[in-house]
This record gives structure tokens, C-alpha cells and sequence, in this order.
């Protein structure tokens, strides 16, 4: 089956329910209007249906958007800006790969768990939970996967921003060129980096 | 075969001299030397490793470069280990795993920070989860540079910690 037979499939059992991507798009996707209502619907559709059969969840991944200002210098547009939830779907009857998205509200990004029609879906929601903060309703055991338990925040966030110190650890590093400078200067007295003394003798550059 | 001669490699400070295989062997030595000797020899390493660098780490302990013969052998507990050889790309999440390594080790204990990532976060030194070097947790003896170390370099991180061991004044150590 090729993409646009199947697009067109999807699009005629699913009618508005559902947007279809663009027909160029290297994996057919579609984004579910409603997820909250309708997400678990459609995708065990797809997946009980003869005609689709997509017994297999390859994964599911998430994006993270916030609000960008369409030219440089212009104030974003207002709102919080979005997340994309993705459920990659294979059929190994039909040889085909669908995209299930779900459109998010960045502030409050729920979705229904896909855990209870696939089982793999477990670890893959965790991760997204761990790293963009994706919300999945249902899911049995929401934890973080990766990082540590008190970690705070989701790190592949855009708004992210990392702390100076984890558990007193702390984050950031002295190159070796400013610790080399550094030492040029204390024992020698010699600003390499500026080009001249450091001691009094302000001559070229200033 | 009719040279009986043996010859044993020992610190030039151990006086040899009276030392002779054939009848028991004598060696006069000062107390602080002789167990730096033996210490030195035996530098039992904890079976540890995090990334790539303990595939390096798993070589140098194999027979082409062969780190017995430095007597330095792998043990699969901390609290048969002298020695801990940090390999790899140490997250915030491993890095308080091997501070409770490290505290469980017998003192005197050493360290080793194997290949840049845990030398000062390397490759990763941008990341979110990765530790920006070994020594933000543990105090480190020898750095091996090199993304992974040859087996050659880490043999010679082994050989600089031995001379380290037989610099030391063992019986007087942190008796403060």
C-alpha cells in the first residue's frame, strides 16, 4: 500500500476527526483534532482493523514549540505555544508506517496513554514525561526513566535553563585556556590573553 | 641450563645484597620502602567501568598488554580494591554510585580518571546530565588524556601511580 492510498483511507474512515498531513512528507502523518476524546479511538482502531492492522508501536516521540516570532526583532505571538505528541505506528501486513500526532497546550500538555493498547508504549511515554514533560493520563507508572529522581525540570524544553549545582556538584567547568591564563598572570604577571602587562602598563589596546 | 643467577627488580633504596635464592634470602630494608614495594605490586583495580573508555579497560587488563604482570589484577568488589579506574562518561546519576564505591573501598585508596569525559566532561562537556569530571566527587590521583586512552596510556597511568605508592611514606599517612 502507498502513502496516498492510505491517506486517503485514514482520511475516509476517520472523516474530520482527523487532519492528514501533506502527501510529500517523507511518513504520512496525522494530527488527531481532539485527542483527549478521541486519541485511544482512532489508534485502536488502526489497530484492530483489518484494512490498517498496526499491531506494532515503533515509538513515541514529542516536540516541544514555543511561541517564535515569525521575523527578527517582531514580538512573539502571544499564548504559550504547543507540543506535539507522536505515536509512530507499523503494519507488518501492509508494510506501511503511519504517524499518529496529538497537539498539545504547552502549559498543561495532557494525553491519553496509549499503554493500555500497547504495552511498549510504557517506556517510550516515561521518556517523554522525563525529558519534555508530557502529561499521559492512564499511564500505569509515570516516573522519570533517565534522569534522576530529584531532578528538576525537562531538559529538552526549549525554556529549560540548567542550575548551577546538582546535589552540591557543580555544573560547569573552567576551560583550560583561562585556567592557564589565569596562572600566567599570578605568577608572572603577564595578561597573554590582552596582548601586554597586567600590571599597570596599559599601552596598545587601550 | 647452568645459570642459576636470578635477578628480582627492586627499588634502588632496598639493599640487596645479602639477597640470595639459594640459601632462604636476606633483604635489609627500611620498613617504609619494603611495604611501598609490595603495595606498589599489587594494585588490585575494582571491576568498574562506565562507557567506551572500559572497553579500552577490559584490553589493557587482557593479554596483549597485559596488566598482571604489574600485579595489578581486577576485583569484583570495592572492598577488595586499592585502586578505582573511572572509564567513561560520568552522568549525575552514576556520579553518586561511585562516590558510595569510593567510600566503600579500604583505605589507602587511589584513583585513576580515565579518557576526557572523566577527566573534565570531554565531549560532553555541554550536556545536561554529565558530571563536568571524576574529581567534583572523588579526589583523583592520575589522569589519563585520550578519548579512549590506548591500552599503552593507561598501562602508563598504572606505572605513574606506582611510582606515586613508592613516594609515599605509608606508616606515617594521615596520621593527623
Amino acid at each position: 500500500m502507498d502513502k496516498k492510498s492510505l491517506l486517503e483511507m485514514v482520511s475516509a474512515r476517520f472523516g474530520d476527526r482527523i487532519e492528514c498531513g501533506p502527501e510529500a512528507n517523507p511518513t504520512p502523518f496525522i494530527i488527531v483534532r481532539n485527542p483527549q476524546k478521541d486519541l485511544l479511538d482512532i489508534v485502536k482502531t488502526l489497530r484492530d482493523d483489518s484494512g490498517f492492522s498496526f499491531k506494532y508501536l515503533a515509538t513515541v516521540a514529542a516536540t516541544d514549540h514555543p511561541p517564535v516570532s515569525e521575523k527578527k526583532g517582531e514580538p512573539p505571538p502571544p499564548g504559550p505555544g504547543h507540543q506535539f505528541s507522536t505515536a509512530v505506528l507499523k503494519s507488518y501486513e501492509h508494510g506501511t508506517t503511519l504517524m499518529v500526532k496529538a497537539k498539545l497546550d504547552r502549559n498543561n500538555p495532557h494525553v491519553p496513554s496509549l499503554a493500555g493498547l500497547y504495552g511498549a508504549a510504557i517506556w517510550h511515554e516515561r521518556e517523554q514525561y522525563d525529558l519534555l514533560g508530557v502529561i499521559y493520563d492512564g499511564h500505569p507508572d509515570l516516573r522519570r526513566i533517565m534522569l534522576p529522581d530529584d531532578w528538576t525540570g525537562h531538559p529538552l524544553r526549549k525554556d529549560w535553563t540548567e542550575q548551577d549545582n546538582y546535589r552540591g556538584i557543580q555544573t560547569t567547568r573552567e576551560s583550560m585556556h583561562d585556567i592557564f591564563a589565569r596562572r600566567v598572570k599570578e605568577t608572572e604577571g603577564y595578561d597573554f590573553r590582552r596582548g601586554g602587562s597586567a600590571a599597570g602598563e596599559e599601552t596598545a589596546e587601550s | 641450563m647452568t645459570d642459576t643467577k636470578t635477578t628480582v627488580a627492586v627499588p634502588q633504596t632496598i639493599d640487596t645484597s645479602y639477597y640470595s635464592p639459594k640459601d632462604g634470602g636476606i633483604i635489609t630494608a627500611n620498613t617504609d620502602d619494603f611495604l611501598n614495594w609490595v603495595r606498589a605490586n599489587s594494585m588490585w583495580y575494582m571491576l568498574f567501568g562506565l562507557a567506551c573508555c572500559a572497553i579500552e579497560l577490559m584490553q589493557t587488563g587482557g593479554p596483549r598488554a597485559d596488566l598482571d604482570r604489574f600485579g595489578a589484577v581486577f576485583r569484583a568488589s570495592p572492598r577488595q580494591s586499592d585502586l578505582i579506574i573511572v572509564a567513561g562518561t560520568l552522568t549525575y546519576k552514576m556520579a553518586s554510585r561511585v562516590k558510595i564505591l569510593y567510600d566503600q573501598m579500604p583505605e589507602p585508596k587511589y584513583v585513576i580518571s580515565m579518557g576526557s569525559c572523566s577527566n573534565c566532561g570531554g565531549l560532553f562537556e555541554q550536556g545536561y546530565s554529565v558530571c563536568k569530571g571524576v574529581d567534583k566527587i572523588i579526589p583523583v590521583d592520575v589522569y589519563v588524556p585520550g578519548c579512549p586512552p590506548r591500552p599503552e596510556a593507561l598501562t602508563e597511568g598504572v606505572m605513574k601511580l606506582q611510582e606515586i605508592v613508592k613516594r609515599e611514606r605509608f606508616l606515617r599517612r594521615k596520621t593527623a
